[in-house]
């Protein structure tokens, strides 16, 4: 079986790109991208993004920018934007407060029932939001595991997760909206 | 619509069963929240200026674009979103190939592995790591 160089990869990648006629190329994952010569696999990618013409769309944790930042005409190329570092949602900072209302609002809307529910309302929102605050197991002093006290924040895929479940419930019961007990139930 | 507070789609919805409205409740769904809308009109401007930089000219214009955030920030989300409407079911002008993704995983370690796991969704002849030296 013949092998192929590195050398010979990245020409395989560009040509690839090319050939396929891609466009945009997302790397999720990004900060998985490690090995005992990070600068080369950095290196590498900013040469097969110049040489393609194909803008490389990097995906990750926030460690990310580490990463990127290895290099600076990399990390100029593909900046992070303030809109793109998605962070967490809590009630303590008003911006991510009213966005995380304004999700709910935008989620209500694909939720099946004949009557609004008003789920971005204050009151709603706040119960919602107790009931979807990150927590995490930890081990209390007698050794069992036990629900950490909420961290104050919330995350998109953990409302839309527990959403599904509380429309799930009050579909059930037949409910024309969602009320406050198919919260506090789900 | 006759349900103001709902979308077009959710309004279709309503017309049909008790056991279709608990389907569509259970499926994803896309929310256009403001730091989404930005995201996806920035991509939008990479994806139609990639058009561009591809002639013959250096590609001084050629820029990406980096998402981050902790698990489950909404990251997955924007892209599918983008990818569904960049796909040729979506848009019978644009070709499947025109928008790619790859994942990495914890194991693709170095360039070797870096290069299998960007050329795994073309498919290519080269993601054998075996054959890499």
């Amino acid at each position: 079986m013949k092998r192929i160089t590195v050398d010979e990869l990245e020409e395989t990648l560009i040509d690839t790109l090319k050939s396929y006629g891609t466009k945009i190329y997302f790397i999720d994952e990004f900060q998985h991208t490690k090995g005992r010569n990070k600068e080369a696999i950095i290196n590498m990618l900013k040469r097969s993004m110049l040489e393609s013409r194909v803008p490389f769309i990097p995906v990750g944790m926030p460690n990310t920018l580490q990463i990127l930042n290895l290099d600076d005409q990399l990390a100029d190329r593909c900046k992070v934007e303030d809109f793109s570092h998605l962070t967490y949602w809590t009630l303590d900072d008003p911006t991510l407060a009213d966005e995380f209302r304004k999700f709910l609002a935008g989620y209500e809307k694909f939720l099946p029932f004949p009557q609004p529910s008003n789920l971005s309302s204050k009151d709603m929102a706040l119960k919602i939001f107790k009931k979807v605050e990150i927590r995490s197991w930890e081990k209390n002093s007698k050794g069992k595991y036990v629900k950490s006290p909420g961290t104050g924040k919330t995350n998109m895929r953990g409302i839309a997760r527990f959403l599904k479940i509380v429309a799930d419930n009050a579909l059930k019961k037949d409910h024309e909206r969602i009320e406050e007990e198919d919260i506090d139930s789900s | 619509m006759k349900f103001k507070h709902l979308n077009k789609e959710t309004n279709e919805i309503m017309e049909k069963s008790k056991e279709l409205k608990a389907l569509w409740a259970r499926e994803n769904h896309f929310v256009y929240y403001d730091k989404a809308i930005k995201c996806l009109k920035r991509l939008e401007w990479i994806f139609e200026q990639a058009f561009i930089a591809q002639e013959d000219a250096f590609p001084s214009d050629l820029e990406g674009l980096s998402i981050i955030g902790d698990t489950g920030a909404g990251k997955t989300s924007i892209i599918d979103e983008f990818i569904k409407r960049h796909s040729s079911s979506y848009n019978s002008s644009y070709h499947d190939n025109y928008t790619k993704y790859c994942m990495l995983k914890d194991s693709d370690v170095g360039l070797k592995g870096l290069y299998t796991a960007l050329l795994k969704p073309f498919n290519s002849a080269y993601i054998d790591a075996e054959t890499i030296r």
